[in-house]
């Protein structure tokens, strides 16, 4: 068992295969003692990142299963995939509840993810995050990210003027 | 442990309207994120706020751009061509003017060549009267050649360099099994003299399904199916290697195919298990090939396509065939695989740039005019080379003039440093794939940001002038270099990383400023349009001379794109006036807007950046004393 360390002091018990799904923490287990405090990881976001991590490691130890790639074929929604990280479609649903969460407790995640060089879970949450810029306007992701728009008007109609000469006509 | 989860389970509806609480993106994690976006998105994503602005930007720039996939339909009554861009996600038809439909060929089949000309032909077509290549990567034009003197059916084309090659088919005379023929395609005259050369080693003589790639030098062919015979034909010597068998990593291999892309050569297998009409896919990989042994390089694998898309690519519509060869075409980092006798998918994979692992993989649906249509009548090819693809588009598709205006920036760098032939080739060889065109990245972006901070927006044309400046500059010097002063060529290619920087400071201080000192006037005219100089403000001057500098580095004549096409006889003159040009824009900044590029600690760059263009044009004599004048006490005191 590995013992990690949140930010605000909470201790969490891990096992090894759930904790080495961070290269980090794998690294660092490889020459330090079995306690890491991770002091930039709140202890919220460390819970969610464990869970991920505990289900992923889970999955990785038992290989797949032949019948589960047929179904794989009809469950994908999205159409594009990242090859590497999840290629079996329960764990992709998975990750696909997983990531059912607002904007600010994904940011953490993915902050935390990188620190913790977590490549898979990274790119599962930009991924969601870039799905919820596409097909969007401007004035929809500010909203949606609560973004305050700081440009001036003046600035506002340049854009709008430069860009506006693309969508006309001729 | 679930509780603390469900807290945040809030749907994304409900956290639109109320706002994050304390939700911040930016800097690094929202650059990944944008850059996830297509570049439509980017549109609307550079219009949120200026942070988000200065990432879509950056991301525009190391954008990486899949190549387009062709399709051409080809019947006796009707042609059409399609493409489908992979960034706007979109399939266009591109109309086909009558003269290049083929309707005057007896039986117009038109196929797939494998190429080495980035931007070049994927299609011929083969009649007993001619053999038609296609002018351009779509076929909207056809060049006529003489058909070659073995008639045949269902040869194996390729256009090595320039070389066309036809090799093998099924030949109507018995003694002339496997014959190969080749001609220079573009050879002085317009001509096309068929030499026949070494007959094809025996393997393929018989071998009905041929999988071809072509280097700059060479053709590949293998046996699509077990032994997987490979061999190769050397365009220099007109012999061909050695005969072997493709040792394939995965045992179970039933089909391959190969390509060659970015200078590597690539097969593709499919593996599967089963016997006979029971044999189901189950994997499809890709390895590196090894061009001279045709020995797999390593087994590591270049690609693994994902299992569901395995299973859609083996989908047969109930046709019972399952997937009964693999169609894989390759370009630069990318690929497309099909199914080539049920072609209800295209399944396209971009490999991670160097020191990322893995691939993404994306589904592209064919366009619906396909279904109707017999295999056979469906030639299929991709092109890495956009602009000229583009260049049919604008007219017709607004989204895709959004994209094109999008996309110009990269184009732009590559097409403007090495013509835009030679550029996807040429940028690989200075930098390797995903790597940023600027090595201090870190530091342009807080330049810019710096900018932005204190004098507005960069705009979309500042954007794109500052790179034209700095590659312009480059470009010459390069291009000058390879024929007189190789050094400075190598001195020139190590500046682009500095450079920008102080560019892209420089010309929004132009926009800004907009009147121009009075001490010396602009006058624009390019001879073409504008014939008689008119005056204009220093901006607009800047706008005007990008422009015409464009038109004269897209100009073939002027700056040739091939390797050992000769320059023109009035050069130098032309170059002298895009230095002249460039010259007037520097002494604009130096006496306009000095002080605030002081202000903002960018005057090494400007001076460094300047000091260069100086000794280039005193080394080459490109700009007269007079024009010089007015920055004659800088440049003592820069150069000096």
């Amino acid at each position: 068992m590995i013992k990690l360390v949140s930010g605000d002091g909470a201790e969490f018990e891990v096992e090894e295969e759930v904790a080495f799904q961070s290269k980090i923490i794998k690294d660092i287990v490889a020459d330090a003692d079995d306690v890491i405090p991770l002091p930039t990881v709140s202890s919220k976001v460390l819970i969610q990142v464990i869970e991920y991590c505990r289900k992923h490691a889970a999955v990785n130890s038992f290989p797949l299963s032949p019948s589960s790639s047929a179904a794989a074929a009809a469950s994908s929604s999205s159409s594009i995939s990242y090859s590497k990280p999840v290629s079996d479609p329960a764990l992709r649903a998975w990750d696909n509840e997983f990531v059912k969460l607002n904007n600010s407790s994904l940011f953490d995640i993915v902050i935390a993810a990188n620190y913790l060089d977590i490549e898979e879970l990274v790119d599962l949450v930009l991924e969601t995050v870039a799905d919820r810029i596409k097909g969007k306007q401007a004035q929809e992701i500010r909203r949606q990210f609560n973004i305050e728009n700081d440009f001036t008007p003046e600035e506002e109609e340049a854009l709008r003027r430069e860009n506006s000469w693309a969508f006309q006509n001729n | 442990m679930e509780m603390a989860r469900n807290c945040d389970r809030e749907t994304e509806e409900a956290e639109a309207g109320g706002g994050g609480r304390n939700s911040s993106i930016h800097g690094d994690v929202l650059e990944e994120v944008v850059s996830r976006v297509s570049a439509l998105d980017l549109l609307h994503v550079s219009r949120v706020s200026r942070g988000w602005r200065t990432a879509a930007i950056s991301s525009l720039l190391c954008r990486r751009r899949p190549p387009c996939l062709l399709l051409r339909l080809q019947s006796r009554r009707r042609a059409s061509a399609h493409v489908y861009d992979p960034i706007s996600g979109a399939w266009r038809d591109v109309p086909i003017p009558p003269e290049a439909s083929l309707h005057g060929l007896d039986a117009p089949r038109v196929a797939a060549l494998a190429s080495s000309l980035s931007g070049g032909p994927r299609f011929y077509a083969l009649s007993s009267s001619k053999l038609a290549l296609a002018a351009d990567p779509l076929g909207t034009a056809w060049r006529d050649l003489e058909p070659p003197r073995c008639w045949r059916t269902d040869p194996t084309v390729a256009l090595v360099g320039t070389r066309l090659v036809v090799a093998g088919g099924g030949c109507a005379l018995e003694g002339n099994a496997g014959s190969v023929e080749m001609c220079d395609a573009y050879g002085g005259g317009g001509g096309c003299w068929w030499e026949p050369c070494e007959a094809m080693p025996e393997a393929f003589r018989l071998s009905p399904a041929i999988s071809a790639a072509a280097s700059e030098r060479r053709l590949y062919v293998v046996e699509r199916q077990p032994p997987f015979g490979a061999s190769w034909f050397d365009t220099e010597t007109r012999r061909w290697g050695p005969t072997r068998s493709l040792s394939v990593p995965d045992p179970t291999a039933r089909h391959v195919a190969i390509g060659f892309s970015n200078g590597r050569l690539l097969l593709a297998a499919a593996g599967g298990s089963g016997m006979g009409w029971g044999w189901a896919a189950e994997s499809v990989r890709v390895w590196m090939v090894e061009e001279e042994t045709l020995e797999v390089a390593s087994e590591e694998v270049v690609a693994e396509m994902p299992r569901e898309m395995v299973a859609a690519l083996a989908e047969d519509g109930g046709g019972g065939w399952g997937l009964p060869s693999i169609g894989f075409l390759c370009e630069s980092d990318f690929a497309y695989f099909y199914n080539p006798v049920y072609l209800k998918e295209f399944f396209l994979c971009e490999q991670q740039a160097a020191g990322g692992s893995g691939c993404r993989w994306q589904r592209v649906e064919p366009p619906a005019c396909v279904e109707q249509r017999p295999i056979d009548k469906v030639a299929l090819g991709c092109c890495q080379n956009g602009s000229r693809l583009y260049k049919y588009l604008k007219k017709e598709d607004k989204v895709i003039r959004v994209l094109s205006l999008v996309l110009n920036r990269i184009e732009l760098i590559g097409n403007l440093i090495f013509g835009s032939d030679v550029a996807p080739l040429v940028l690989k060889t200075v930098r390797p794939s995903g790597q940023a065109l600027v090595d201090d990245w870190v530091c342009l972006k807080t330049v810019v940001q710096a900018f932005e901070l204190h004098c507005g927006s960069l705009t979309q044309y500042g954007m794109k002038y500052m790179r034209a400046f700095v590659n312009i500059c480059n470009e010459v010097s390069r291009r000058m270099g390879w024929k007189k002063l190789v050094v400075m060529s190598v001195e020139a290619t190590t500046q682009l990383s500095g450079v920008p920087l102080s560019m892209a400071t420089v010309h929004d201080l132009v926009s800004q400023n907009c009147t121009s000192s009075a001490m010396y006037e602009y006058r624009w005219a390019d001879g073409v349009q504008i014939k008689k100089p008119i005056e204009v403000s220093a901006p607009k001057y800047v706008e005007y001379l990008m422009e015409w500098i464009e038109v004269q580095l897209d100009d073939e004549s002027i700056f040739p794109q091939k390797l050992g096409t000769p320059f023109p006889a009035n050069f130098k003159d032309v170059v002298k006036t895009i230095f002249k040009r460039l010259f007037r824009v520097y002494a604009h900044i130096y006496h306009s807007h000095f002080q605030k590029i002081v202000s903002l600690k960018e005057e090494a760059h400007l001076n460094t950046c300047f000091k260069h263009f100086i000794l280039f044009t005193y080394e080459f004599g490109l700009i007269d004393k007079k024009e010089i004048a007015p920055l004659q006490e800088l440049i003592e005191s820069i150069v000096l």
